[in-house]
């Protein structure tokens, strides 16, 4: 016997060493480097305290994309006009959604001892093989 | 060998394709894995299942929800 089961996934209260794995992996797509507690500002040099800063220069004062973690989830905070659009809030917050995720069922795989098999990127989305 | 492919999609769904299990153990773990995310914050609502038997699906499709 076995099953195919759909799932939807949301984020409650977000682990920080978790967080940061995904946080990190990101950065490093990104070419960037992460800073814990740190502050994130906009073009105007307005700040707000984040758990992570990717640290990435920007029009005026802004100085990257922060990621804190709030009692509904994850929230990504950037001055998108101050990098030209290139970076939207929402696509990085399902990124790291998702990374989280990965990181997630990863620490669950060791805890519960299933073998990682294989981790693969594809264009649906991330694929872990597990074994027992 | 008892195996679980799980898919991560960026809009939050979860697909988790689990095969190789000797009777009904295959949905022990999947209770154990959700329950296990749970602790890291995700909480996951089941939209679909089908239960599979050998190589061809058999009998349940069913919609449940946990931990919403």
């Amino acid at each position: 016997m076995s099953h195919l089961t759909v799932c939807k996934a949301k984020i409650a209260h977000a682990n920080k060493q978790i967080l940061k794995l995904a946080v990190e992996e990101l950065a490093k797509t990104l070419g960037a480097t992460v800073k814990e507690n740190a502050k994130v500002f906009d073009y105007d040099e307005e700040a707000e305290d984040v758990d992570f800063l990717i640290e990435m220069k920007g029009k005026g004062q802004a100085n990257g994309i922060g990621v804190k973690v709030t009692s509904s989830g994850i929230e990504v905070i950037l001055d998108e006009w101050a990098f030209d659009y290139k970076f939207k809030a929402r696509e990085l917050s399902e990124k790291i959604t998702q990374l989280y995720t990965k990181y997630a069922v990863l620490a669950v795989a060791e805890e519960i001892g299933m073998h990682v098999e294989n981790i693969t990127e594809t264009e649906e989305g991330i694929v872990i093989s597990l074994v027992r | 060998m008892p195996r679980n492919l799980i898919l991560i999609k960026k809009d939050g769904t979860i697909i988790i394709d689990a095969s190789g299990y000797q009777g009904l153990t295959c949905l022990q773990d999947l209770k154990l894995i959700l329950e296990k995310l749970k602790q890291y914050g995700i909480d996951t609502s089941i939209l679909e299942q089908m239960l599979k038997q050998g190589e061809s699906e058999v009998s349940e499709k069913e919609s449940v929800e946990v931990g919403t």
